[in-house]
């Protein structure tokens, strides 16, 4: 039973939030988008249940046009898609492939719907578009892009990670973040020397069980780091897009075309497509190494894995 | 000390081993996998959130819609920023 609004409104729910959010997924690729559910919805679908309400699509960036006219065409509640806040970056495969995020939104009388779309996985290591498992996205590109700075994401990695090696895939090793779970699921399913290739941190699996434990913080903290240093990165590129943008564009609502038009004819000259590729990957892995070593033993370092594939498509 | 290092051996070869597929290959080692997660969500969700993950699709996700609704009718946002990344 739906609660009421104060104005009778009905609140939107979760279950008519995912069901639009799958049949505009569907809408999509009849029209030849490849693009795929991700995040904490994606989670939920999986058996790990999160508190979620938004949506996060990927969208292949050479069908961001497409992507665009599509939701040009739904409507949720009557309501049509506008883009989300006034400086969001446009929804154009220039951008995508740089990594940037487009946020659109179906603000209703009785609340809003949020959808944030993106062409590239944050620490995206492989092609999502081969993994694409139904509506969502694969298990693998799901784990790498729950490795962000929030503590309350990690869980997250280490339960998705467990639900690959439960489905036959040994790359779920590579997600995995709690010690005790891994010397119990070790204990039955010893681990490959390709995994421990890999992913260094394992080889401690036998040693002692603090320095397993710390280590396995470490390699967290790095993957905290490396985020905190990629958010830096983009914060700093987006700042003359929003100043401008701020000048040229209208306060209120727009018609999405409108607003995506005068969003590309500002992005071109004042939003850098590949800020990462800009910045340079070796510097915000350096930073992020040098803030892990400020708070653990350097000793620790030695196990960090090779994070460079987790940039790959950025770097280019 | 010669016998710690000994069991240190063993031990590295349990855990470890060059022709293992890290997989489990029949219902009662995935059941064991289900176990094994089961204990750590309950440690890192609590019981509550962990029986949640257990439920049959439909029933997790009117359940969240439930939380979510409950959640809201008491104040809680779930607005996020646009910031032009993902996080």
């Amino acid at each position: 039973m739906r609660r009421l609004r104060g104005n009778d409104a009905v609140a939107i729910g979760f279950k008519e939030t995912s069901e639009f959010f799958e049949s505009l997924v569907h809408r999509l690729r009849e029209r030849g988008v490849t693009c795929a559910i991700t995040s904490g919805m994606a989670c939920v679908a999986l058996g790990l249940a999160t508190q979620t309400k938004d949506c996060d699509v990927l969208c292949d960036p050479s069908s961001a046009r497409t992507f665009l006219k599509v939701l040009c065409g739904s409507t949720f509640q009557g309501v049509h898609c506008a883009y989300r806040g006034r400086t969001t970056p446009p929804c154009d495969a220039r951008w995508l492939r740089g990594g940037w995020t487009s946020h659109f939104e179906w603000s209703t009388p009785n609340g809003k719907l949020q959808l944030d779309a993106f062409g590239v996985p944050p620490r995206g290591s492989q092609s999502w578009q081969k993994t694409v498992a139904g509506d969502y996205v694969g298990m693998a590109s799901l784990a790498e892009m729950k490795q962000t700075d929030r503590d309350k994401d990690w869980p997250f990695v280490t339960g998705i990670g467990a639900k690959m090696i439960e489905a036959g895939d040994a790359r779920g090793w590579l997600y995995l973040f709690d010690s005790e779970l891994i010397r119990r699921l070790a204990s039955r399913f010893p681990l490959p020397e390709t995994i421990v290739r890999q992913r260094p941190v394992l080889s401690l699996i036998s040693a002692n069980r603090d320095l397993f434990f710390d280590a396995l913080l470490a390699e967290r903290e790095f993957w905290q780091e490396l985020n905190r240093e990629r958010l830096s990165v983009y914060s700093a590129a987006r700042r003359p897009f929003v100043r401008e943008l701020r000048k040229l564009r209208p306060s209120g609502a727009m018609d999405v075309m409108a607003d995506h038009r005068l969003r590309v004819a500002c992005a071109r000259d004042h939003l850098p497509q590949r800020p990462i590729r800009d910045f340079g990957v070796e510097r915000i892995i350096e930073d992020a190494r040098k803030n892990v070593a400020r708070r653990y033993h350097p000793e620790l370092l030695q196990w960090l894995p090779n994070v460079r594939p987790a940039f790959g498509e950025l770097s280019n | 000390m010669a016998a710690k290092r000994k069991t240190g051996i063993r031990r590295t070869k349990q855990l470890t081993q060059a022709k293992s597929t890290g997989v489990p290959r029949s219902e009662a080692d995935r059941a064991f996998v289900r176990r094994v997660l089961n204990e750590f969500l309950e440690r890192e969700l609590g019981e509550e959130m962990a029986r949640v993950c257990r439920l049959p699709h439909k029933e997790r996700f009117e359940y969240i819609d439930d939380m979510i609704d409950y959640a809201e009718s008491k104040g809680a946002k779930f607005d996020r920023p646009a910031t032009g990344v993902t996080i």
